[in-house]
């Protein structure tokens, strides 16, 4: 019996170990996009595209780990949390891995324009602030630091006013002809990656909550929904209250 | 770098020393061990020892040991950087350079990450038996710097040299044969700029080494004040063609030990690059100020700016931000790396802050010149009496 738990425990630890690895090579990617995208490097965008399979692969096989420890040691209290949290992490970190994508993608269509350096000056920002906040997120999970992992959402303000003052200084910078139409495009859509990579920090964020205390956001219109109806499912993972 | 290459070897004599000592106590016979037992370091002792020796190590060294099912790892391989996320990926790579070297015996890779700015480590694995393993993790973020920097200097200096070079023969053959004056004349003008263009790369390069193997013997104690107000002055008339602001403020009593001409091509060449990189309507700013025993003047500007990547670099022979720029406002590439120098060799330093978009300020320390009051040196002499 003690072996079967020794080995369940293993198993619980390697894939944690997998969440901390996969967010470290996400935190490390992010500065490099940015790199690739201000400098037009053509060829660490496709470096980054391709290892973007590689990060899929691996978040796959991290989902397909959880399953299997659903399915074979089925996990109760802190243990099932954990194992839940962790497949929808992977879904997180997998996604917020496209968005480094998208940005190099972009790169690619705005290569040979030149890029106003006010705005250079504001997505180095925005991508020092989204790579901060994965770097934060993930140190929360990996120390279960519920605290750490509640100012992630405060963090993640600073870059929501980055991307409004972005958006701003396009028009701008577009108004005075430093830029074209289609760089100023491109470039709002690259403002949009760096914003979500960030909430998805703030989502992952939220799961280590989940993990540590059981604590679940209020759902606003799903809770609403539910009062009018008088449904009292969904509160399976009580408490709400930070322990 | 010696140092870590005798420490290396230090740590392979102590590992080789240890797995020498734990086979042949093997041999040893029971009575002697149970004697020996008494005086003796344990393995436990041994190994103490082993990690003490390891921890002062500044590569990180990794000992797997299948068979004890044991896995040690000195300080430096359990925080290489201080950045939590990149040691995690150093971590990986450790982990798969063990399972590469479990089949081929030795490997070896260089991990690049980027924290800020990109470093790189150089990870060594090695098959000590089947089923002991030995991976090393060292940081060669400044050797391969240091290396880019070399090659870079030769490809850019001939890259800068082999232009007007390519443009004066270029032009020269077509002088050859032609009849028509104005062509003459007009091809004549433009050998002469690039002759000029070449003959400034060499100045440079050998005011450069002037200031490298410079003596100190013909240095004077220099007011900075009138050198900084000499440099506004000159620069004033290229800051109003590009429709820019020069403005002067700070303390005086600025007094500095060394070479008055070195002195005003650092802030003519800092104020010179302010305004080629400014856009009109900007104001470019020289600050002076006195912090301590050290003299501050900072040179700003409301420019372009410079990338956080770009920044380590600028002060780098020929490096250059943005190549077609800086050839279209007519430097050398070599402008902050004379100032550096100087700088340097006048005891004190140079930093840069910039943002881009925002502008950027460089700030010159010097060490300050005290004059003793005239009083107190009367007194020692005792001419006072």
């Amino acid at each position: 019996m003690d072996e079967i738990r020794k080995n369940f425990h293993n198993d619980l630890e390697s894939v944690r170990a997998e969440v901390i690895r996969l967010g470290a090579s996400l935190t490390e990617s992010i500065p490099r996009a940015t790199a690739v995208l201000l400098s037009g490097d053509l060829e660490g965008a496709d470096y980054l595209v391709q290892a973007d399979d590689e990060f899929d692969g691996r978040s796959a096989e991290l989902e397909a780990s959880c399953f299997e420890i659903l399915a074979l040691q089925a996990p109760v209290a802190a243990d099932l949390r954990q194992i839940v949290a962790i497949i929808k992490i992977a879904g997180e970190l997998e996604r917020s891995a496209d968005l480094v994508v998208n940005i190099c993608k972009a790169a690619r269509r705005i290569y040979g324009h030149d890029i106003d350096p006010m705005l250079r000056g504001v997505i180095s920002k925005m991508s020092e602030q989204a790579q901060k906040l994965f770097a934060a997120t993930m140190e929360a999970f990996e120390e279960s630091d519920s605290a750490k992992a509640a100012a992630i959402d405060d963090m993640d303000s600073y870059l929501d006013s980055l991307h409004r003052q972005f958006i701003q200084q396009i028009f701008e910078s577009h108004s005075r002809s430093k830029i074209d139409l289609q760089v100023a495009v491109q470039l709002a859509v690259v403002a949009r990656f760096y914003e979500r990579i960030g909430d998805h920090a703030v989502n992952v964020s939220e799961k280590t909550r989940f993990i540590v205390s059981g604590w679940v956001r209020e759902r606003g219109g799903i809770d609403r929904y539910k009062a009018r109806v008088g449904d009292r499912t969904g509160e399976i993972f009580l408490p709400r209250t930070e322990s | 770098m010696d140092l870590i290459f005798f420490l290396s070897g230090a740590a392979v004599t102590a590992v080789v020393a240890f797995l020498i000592s734990k086979r042949s106590s093997k041999d040893l016979s029971r009575a002697i061990q149970n004697e020996a037992r008494v005086n003796t370091p344990t393995t436990e002792d041994q190994l103490e020892s082993l990690m003490d020796a390891l921890d002062l190590l500044p590569i990180g060294v990794v000992i797997v040991d299948t068979k004890m099912g044991r896995r040690l790892r000195n300080n430096a391989a359990a925080a290489m950087t201080g950045v939590r996320y990149v040691d995690i990926l150093v971590e990986q790579a450790v982990d798969e350079m063990l399972e590469e070297v479990k089949i081929t015996n030795s490997g070896e890779r260089v991990l690049e990450a980027v924290a800020g700015t990109t470093r790189y480590f150089k990870i060594c694995g090695q098959a000590m038996d089947h089923q002991r393993f030995i991976v090393t993790i060292e940081d060669v973020t400044e050797k391969s710097r240091i290396d880019t920097v070399q090659t870079d200097f030769v490809a850019n200096l001939s890259h800068e040299l082999k232009t007007p070079i390519g443009a004066v023969a270029a032009l020269a053959d077509s002088l050859n044969g032609e009849t028509e004056t104005e062509v003459v004349w007009r091809l004549a003008e433009r050998i002469v700029t690039e002759s000029h263009r070449m003959s400034r790369i060499v100045d440079d390069l050998l005011d450069l080494s002037r200031v490298e193997f410079g003596g100190t013997e013909e240095w004077t104690d220099i007011e900075l004040g009138p050198v900084l107000v000499e440099v506004v002055s000159t620069n004033q008339h290229a800051a109003k063609r590009q429709g820019l602001g020069l403005s002067l403020t700070g303390s005086t009593e600025l007094l500095v030990r060394g070479d008055r001409a070195q002195l005003v091509s650092v802030f003519s060449n800092l104020v010179d690059n302010a305004i080629k990189y400014s856009e009109a309507g900007g104001v470019v700013l020289v600050e002076s100020k006195i912090e301590g025993d050290e003299i501050v003047v900072s040179v700003t500007d409301h420019g372009i700016g410079i990338a956080e990547r770009d920044q380590n670099r600028i002060f780098e022979r020929f490096y250059r931000v943005d190549k077609a720029r800086s050839r279209a406002t007519g430097g050398t590439g070599l402008g902050l790396s004379i100032v550096r120098h100087i700088v340097l060799e006048h005891g004190g330093s140079i930093d840069v802050r910039s943002e881009e978009g925002i502008g950027s300020t460089f700030m010159v320390r010097l060490p300050r010149v005290i004059k003793q009051p005239k009083e107190s040196v009367l007194d020692q002499t005792g001419v006072m009496a």
